[in-house]
């Protein structure tokens, strides 16, 4: 999209128009929910968050200032939203051996090629609070000390996360060769288990009866 | 930072992750949401929050207003059976004179009192012994003794005698179930105030001198006793009616389509109002949130949207989880109550109000992406649902009981957007609280 285009959206947007306020939105779809989807633990989760965070451009643009590149400041945004929506769970950390978190994932990973989808897959199963800091200094690249302030922890929680986030990551990319067999075998645990559980039952039932 | 540029792990996210914008397809439905948005409308999930709220606060105001119904119900109750013994002590004296004078021994039938004379005058002069004899024969007592009186005096009772009388038999005539063990003096008190009453009548009966109708006062009074008469036996049961309990209950369950062979566990929990009709027969209704994940074949699977699409075209698998807000309406039945222990079997009809439907779909040869749907609120499906239900209920203590209730729900229409045959099935348990405990004996 030229700047010329952008800067007439722009406009019509802030002039709310539907249909100006539509072409944004699918302009920056693409870019907004990549941000998204890594900082989210799922697909409709990721939505949602673009969506609250296209709200604040929308409702923001007339704070935006041209001189600077519009699609940063709303990759700013997504990321922001993304941080705001997980705050209140990203407490979670762990006082193990900090500095350990250096050595993960340096020498043992071997030269294999991961597609997008498994990466996402990767990174969106780890909890909230290992993937939002994991996301800013891996990916973002920010300091501890950036991100203790931006989400109102300690460094030592920031450095605690990224090592169990790595170490979580790491475990996941060694494994991707192999084959995901486990699904049929848990769910055959589970109805294993509500069947012990039913017998059991009735047993105490009978138990109960006498 | 130590490590930072060159950790291997980190940039292979970093290069795997970064250039992915053109890898997302746009999607009209996230659109539509942030039109809501935009709108400012309240989102459809507020929407619900707010269904499920009113309909819990109307359902608390009800309980409440059904609850102070019947506790003041029951407090008129024990008052009645508070007045009944001042009765008694007022009547003591009256009752003993009355065994002299009057007879309460039995006429057996009503055709009896046609010959009112030579009856009377032989049954004038029993007293206690003959009593007996007469409650042997298992007529009630007041009864005998109001159709019986009138024609002893030989007097007529004026228009209004009559009417006065059946109002204040009928009255007594509603604690009169139990024959009398000893008339003399410490007679049971239903039959004092019957012969209390009878002892009145006569005195009112007495000042007045009409030989023509004491028949047909007779016999007009008699049937209208015997409707009246009817009625305590109703009362008790009424008494012991609706009876209300209140259960939380939680569950594991299967969900599968069609058949049970390839199933995913879900849970499901929520609160049941059960409304005791009578010993046997209860209604149950209530609210449960339920998620319900399951899998399915695209074959299953009956979108509209999918209608005219060749098959090849459309996804092999779907993986689904729900979020449904479970309203059954069950009938039980109790079969087997001893001790604590209480069975009973229910059915019914369950309506699934699907909050939240994610969809996962997948092509079994991987030729194309699999992609994802998420559905909110779209769908309901007003008694959609069968029940069949079996509950196993033990008494802890009058006001707890703990339910282990297994069950099933089988879908008479298709649920979701699939249209999908969902079935499931477990074992609810729970704890039921009994509202009105305090059962007349």
């Amino acid at each position: 999209m030229g700047e010329a285009e952008l800067q007439q959206l722009i406009a019509g947007c802030l002039q709310q128009s539907r249909k100006d306020q539509k072409m944004l939105y699918k302009a920056f779809y693409g870019f907004a929910m990549s941000i998204c989807l890594r900082y989210a633990g799922n697909r409709y989760e990721a939505a949602e968050i673009m969506n609250q965070g296209f709200l604040k451009v929308f409702t923001n643009l007339h704070k935006y200032d041209t001189g600077r590149p519009f699609i940063a400041w709303v990759g700013r945004i997504m990321m922001n939203t993304s941080v705001d929506y997980y705050r209140s769970n990203l407490k979670l950390s762990l006082n193990d051996d900090l500095d350990a978190a250096e050595d993960i994932g340096h020498n043992e990973l071997p030269d294999q090629k991961l597609n997008y989808d498994d990466l996402l897959g990767m990174i969106q199963q780890l909890p909230n609070a290992y993937r939002t800091v994991f996301n800013l200094f891996a990916i973002e690249g920010f300091s501890h000390e950036e991100i203790a302030t931006q989400l109102g922890i300690s460094t030592g929680t920031s450095k605690s996360n990224l090592f169990k986030a790595r170490e979580k990551l790491k475990t996941m990319v060694l494994n991707s060769g192999r084959l995901p067999d486990n699904g049929s075998e848990d769910i055959r645990h589970k109805i294993i288990a509500i069947g012990a559980m039913s017998v059991g039952l009735s047993h105490l039932i009978e138990l109960i009866m006498r | 930072m130590k490590g930072k540029n060159e950790n291997k792990l980190d940039q292979l996210f970093k290069d795997g992750l970064s250039g992915s914008e053109d890898h997302i397809a746009f999607r009209e439905e996230d659109w539509a949401s942030m039109e809501r948005l935009l709108d400012n409308k309240p989102s459809k999930k507020a929407v619900i929050r707010r269904i499920i709220y009113y309909s819990a606060a109307i359902a608390a105001i009800l309980l409440l207003a059904v609850g102070l119904f019947f506790f003041n119900r029951n407090d008129k109750a024990k008052n009645e059976l508070a007045v009944k013994p001042k009765i008694k002590t007022d009547t003591q004296l009256p009752v003993q004179k009355n065994n002299g004078q009057n007879n309460q021994p039995a006429v057996k039938d009503s055709v009896k009192n046609t010959n009112p004379g030579i009856e009377n005058l032989a049954k004038n002069n029993v007293n206690g012994g003959k009593n007996e004899a007469g409650s042997a024969l298992g007529v009630t007592p007041g009864k005998r003794s109001q159709q019986n009186n009138i024609p002893v005096n030989q007097n007529p009772v004026n228009p209004i005698i009559p009417g006065n009388k059946t109002i204040k038999d009928s009255a007594d005539k509603n604690k009169t179930v139990v024959p009398p063990v000893d008339n003399n003096n410490n007679v049971v008190d239903p039959t004092k105030v019957a012969a209390t009453n009878t002892q009145k009548q006569n005195d009112l009966a007495a000042n007045t001198t009409n030989p023509g109708q004491p028949d047909t006062a007779g016999s007009k009074t008699a049937p209208v006793q015997q409707t009246k008469k009817d009625k305590p036996s109703l009362k008790p049961i009424l008494r012991t009616g609706p009876r209300f309990t209140l259960a939380i209950m939680a569950a594991p369950d299967l969900n599968a389509v069609n058949s049970f062979n390839r199933n995913q566990v879900g849970t499901n929990f929520g609160v049941q109002l059960g409304i005791h009709l009578s010993k046997k027969l209860s209604i149950s209704t209530g609210a449960s949130y339920a998620v319900k994940p399951y899998q399915a074949t695209g074959s299953q699977y009956n979108s509209i949207a999918w209608q005219g699409k060749s098959s090849n075209d459309l996804p092999d698998y779907v993986s689904a989880n729900c979020k449904v807000l479970d309203i059954p309406l069950n009938l039980n039945y109790q079969f087997y109550a001893k001790g604590r222990n209480k069975f009973a079997i229910g059915s019914g009809l369950s309506s699934y109000i699907m909050l939240r439907e994610n969809y996962h779909f997948s092509f079994a040869d991987g030729s194309k992406p699999s992609y994802d749907v998420q559905v909110d609120g779209r769908n309901q499906h007003w008694l959609g649902v069968l029940n069949l239900n079996a509950t196993y209920e033990r008494r802890i203590n009058s006001k707890f009981s703990t339910i282990i209730q297994p069950y099933m729900k089988l879908p008479v229409t298709g649920i979701g957007v699939g249209r999908v045959d969902l079935r499931s099935t477990g074992v609810a348990v729970g704890v039921s609280w009994n509202i009105n405990p305090f059962r007349p004996k």
